[in-house]
């Protein structure tokens, strides 16, 4: 057993993002060195929560005492709040959207979240998704542009690992 | 125990390396996104490699080496080359 720190430089959480094209088929070929020009990491994240929840439809039946369930699709997605940059905000890297124009457009993203560093064997998960719930908010007691983030993932969390 | 030692002795078996190779066939270790030649690091560690052969996934070259995308269309060859059936 062993837990899954994130209190050392070699093992801060990195929110990869890929969308200069389509990955729908290979989602790791977003992420191969030859991409290196077109993925950007999320800088200055404060909080991450990965919802992985499958749906559950529930029902009675007059000859038992407890509900029956059966699970229905699942509704993954992951949330974060970050400090916004203006270079990921605003600029695009190679031919990925920057963060504002991903929104705006409504391009799927591939992404890869790792969970503990970037080095071999370190584990992340990967999927696509779209990037919603996007609310910069500003005030004077924090006088710093902060936004909840949220990744609505199309379909499955991949697991992998680094080589 | 450092992270960097704690790879190379987990990838290191009777003194063969049995981790990631590059396409040229040579030990590669991915340390925060860029691949590394864990020989002189296992050194430092006192860990011996002898054999640099392993086909269980390949690695591609360092950033600069890639005048051109290496997308060979396989998805086995893509990705950090972990596929899942290796997990």
């Amino acid at each position: 057993m062993a837990y899954i720190g994130v209190n050392a430089t070699a093992d801060f959480v990195t929110l990869r993002l890929n969308n200069s094209a389509d990955f729908s088929s290979n989602i790791a070929a977003a992420f191969v060195a030859g991409e290196s020009s077109n993925y950007y990491d999320v800088p200055s994240m404060q909080e991450v929560t990965v919802n992985a929840t499958p749906g559950i439809f529930r029902w009675k039946q007059l000859d038992s005492l407890s509900e029956k369930a059966v699970t229905t699709s699942s509704t993954n997605s992951v949330a974060l709040t970050v400090v916004l940059d203006d270079t990921t905000f605003y600029s695009n890297t190679g031919s990925s959207y920057g963060i504002l124009d991903t929104v705006n457009n409504k391009t799927k993203t591939a992404f890869r979240l790792y969970w503990s560093g970037t080095s071999s064997s370190d584990r992340h998960i990967e999927g696509e998704a779209y990037l919603s719930a996007l609310a910069p908010t500003v005030t004077p007691d924090s006088p710093v542009w902060t936004s909840p983030l949220t990744l609505e993932v199309v379909g499955d969390f991949t697991p992998g690992q680094v080589a | 125990m450092n992270k960097t030692q704690k790879i190379i002795q987990e990838r290191v078996i009777d003194g063969e390396w049995v981790g990631a190779t590059d396409p040229d066939g040579n030990p590669v270790i991915i340390l925060n996104d860029v691949p590394v030649d864990p020989i002189p690091l296992a050194k430092q560690f006192g860990i011996s490699i002898k054999s640099k052969k392993s086909n269980k996934y390949k690695v591609e070259k360092q950033h600069a080496d890639l005048e051109q995308p290496q997308h060979s269309g396989d998805p086995e060859d893509a990705g950090d080359g972990v596929s899942q059936s290796e997990e």
